[in-house]
């Protein structure tokens, strides 16, 4: 699993959602993109099943930019927070089928919440599969029928 | 008007059949030999074929494929004299749609060419469905993906509820996509709502959006994503993990079509349809108190339920060589052949993660392998190949290979005769269960698995299995 983060660090956003991140995922889990071109070789990376992305967008380009991306990000978990509020920012944004979608002027401890149980269902389902395909019946019990956290 | 193709050689009785058939307002011809009908089929579009048994050419069940292998595949009534208690039976294993005794009543032939030409009718009418869905990135063939897709037809034409249900990496989300786009609503938006991702404070306001003022922290109104979803689809995804709280103002919002965002005092409504999904089993945590059982009625009001991958050995095939020709192209190398030892091992691997992990697998392989020609099993993730080593151990030497045909120094047998083998154990358990499940009853084992009575009665003749000693 990969958590990939994309934003500008010049943006005060940018900034402000990278060091709440950082707050929660352990230096050097984090992938940090500053531009949609290394975004997009980052994508091409064979690891990217159950990889989660963080997209800030601080402009109608820049989102325009990211998703001429989405067939490469198709299968991410989509954190993505838009630059403005207008309807058809909206329609882009969920166009991307984001886990979840906000604003560049919200509050990004709601971001890093998300983050947070994104990062831990997955490293849960990991585990879970893991287990399963080595033939323990028991977490597969609970994979399938009891809650995640 | 539908047209009927008698075969008797009785002039009596064909007279009278005609007789009632055209009464019913549909159109007949009659022929005295399997010969003369055969060549008849050629040359009109035939929905129905009455067909008797004792001709003078020859006994009519044997000839039953081949009316239906013609151009219009009409629909076969055998009719069957008295005193012959295993005619129908016979006749149903043949492949006839349906039976009749002589001598023929009106109402017996009313009823049947009613029920015969309704089926038709919606089988055309799912056929051309299907054809005209816009399918886009579902790959796979299988009979139990088929039956799904049917239901993305009938979902798309409608705007039920839908509850998806499938272990993770099934597709449930393809699937949803696929509903939405083919749906009247494809032009608008179709809005993800992750009940797991979100905590429990936070798919309140992020679902009803809230007022400014309405907590702390909220210095500016924001609008919810069941108000974004107007018009277009709402994809309430993992709904399993909703608190019992979210779940009742949830069920409000569906009754309502309308809601309160917090610290709002007034109702604002949203035409959005929905679409569920989930990996649990929510039966299992509605009878444990867990999920409101009003809520899953309405969730379900179509029901898909993806199979996983390991069900659908056909799928994997499908797939593999679908998503290896997309790798090679987007790594920009030259394609790959794959030994057949790997395609035994991802066939007999148990997938637990489904597509995804199969993705994930070929992905791992395929970049493993850049500068070799043939793709091997040892490019495989690591812990796959742990788990094959494992249950191989397992499995020999008194378990029944599942391979039968591997002699000792050999290590694989063809690749047709290992996938016939598999796909033919998965089919005979999979019909088993299905007859056990619907106790019997044939017409409910056609809807459950979404097969033709002649296709479920090949099935069952192939495996030899009996729906006899259950009730009809
Ligand atoms: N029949 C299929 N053909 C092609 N791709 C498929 C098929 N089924 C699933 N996939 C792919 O597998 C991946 C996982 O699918 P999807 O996200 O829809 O699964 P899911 O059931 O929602 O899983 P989860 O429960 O983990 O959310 C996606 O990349 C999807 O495109
Ligand atoms: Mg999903």
């Amino acid at each position: 699993m990969r958590v990939l983060v994309y934003g500008h660090t010049k943006v005060a956003g940018g900034r402000d959602v990278r060091r709440e991140i950082e707050s929660i995922i352990p230096e050097g889990k984090v992938e940090f993109f500053s531009s949609a071109s290394k975004l997009q070789l980052g994508l091409k990376h064979p690891e990217n099943g159950f990889s989660i992305a963080v997209l800030f967008c601080s402009s109608r380009n820049e989102l325009s930019k990211i998703k001429s991306l989405s067939h490469l990000l198709a299968d991410l978990g989509i954190v993505l927070i838009l630059p403005g509020r207008d309807d058809d920012l909206v329609t882009i944004g969920h166009s991307l089928l984001p886990r979840y979608l906000t604003f560049r002027d919200s509050d990004f401890g709601e971001v890093a919440e998300v983050l947070r149980r994104l990062v831990n269902t997955r490293k849960y389902m990991i585990a879970a599969m893991a287990e399963e395909s080595a033939g323990n019946p028991a977490l597969e019990e609970r994979f399938r029928g009891t809650a995640v956290y | 008007m539908a047209k009927v193709l008698i075969i008797e050689d009785d002039f009596d009785v064909a007279a009278a059949l005609s007789d009632m058939v055209t009464r019913l307002g549909h159109e007949s011809t009659s022929c005295p030999t399997i010969e003369e009908g055969i060549g008849k089929t050629g040359s009109a579009d035939w929905d129905l074929v009455f067909l008797d048994v004792r001709l003078p050419d020859g006994n009519g069940l044997d000839s039953i494929d081949d009316f239906k292998a013609s151009a219009s595949a009409p629909e076969v009534i055998v009719m069957t004299g008295y005193g012959d208690p295993d005619g129908a039976e016979v006749a149903i294993r043949s492949g006839a749609w349906d039976y009749l005794h002589k001598p023929l009543s009106f109402s017996n032939v009313r009823l049947s060419l009613k029920r015969v030409l309704q089926y038709r009718e919606n089988t055309l009418k799912l056929q051309k469905q299907e054809k005209q869905l816009k399918l886009e990135g579902i790959v796979g063939s299988s009979r139990q993906l088929a039956a799904c897709i049917e239901l993305v037809g009938q979902a798309a034409q409608c705007e039920a509820d839908v509850l998806i249900t499938g272990e993770t990496g099934t597709g449930k989300e393809l699937f949803a996509r696929a509903i939405h786009f083919n749906s009247a609503r494809a032009r608008n938006r179709l809005v993800v709502v992750d009940c797991a991702a979100l905590p429990d404070t936070l798919v309140e306001s992020a679902l009803f959006g809230y007022e400014r003022g309405a907590f702390t922290g909220a210095d500016r109104a924001k609008e919810g994503l069941i108000k974004q979803a107007d018009r277009g689809t709402l994809f309430l995804d993992e709904v399993g993990e909703l608190s019992m709280s979210m779940q009742k103002a949830f069920l409000r919002v569906l009754q309502e079509r309308s809601f309160r965002p917090l610290g709002g005092s007034r109702e604002i409504a949203s035409d959005f349809r929905l679409i569920a999904a989930t990996n649990r089993d929510l039966d299992a945590m509605s009878r444990n108190g867990l999920f409101r059982d009003d809520l899953l009625f309405r969730l379900r009001s179509i029901a898909i339920h993806l199979p996983p991958l390991r069900m659908r050995p056909g799928d994997i095939v499908e797939l593999v060589s679908h998503l290896t020709e997309q790798l090679f192209e987007s790594f920009g190398i030259t394609p790959k052949e794959l030994s057949p030892e790997f395609m035994e091992s991802v066939l007999s691997y148990t997938w637990p993660g489904n597509v995804r992990e199969l993705m994930n697998a070929l992905r791992t392989a395929i970049s493993a392998a850049t500068r070799e020609p043939v793709v091997f099993v040892r490019h495989l993730p690591v812990n796959i190949r742990a788990s094959l080593a494992r249950s191989r151990a397992k499995a020999q030497p008194e378990d029944t290979p599942v391979f039968p045909e591997m002699s000792p120094g050999v290590t694989v047998s063809p690749f047709k005769q290992s996938r016939e083998t598999i796909l033919s154990e998965w089919e005979k358990k999979y019909f088993e269960a299905l007859i056990s499940s619907t106790k019997g009853n044939i017409r409910e084992a056609c809807r459950v698995s979404g097969l033709g009575r002649t296709q479920l009665y090949e099935m069952l003749k192939k495996h030899r299995i009996s729906r006899l000693g259950w009730p009809d």
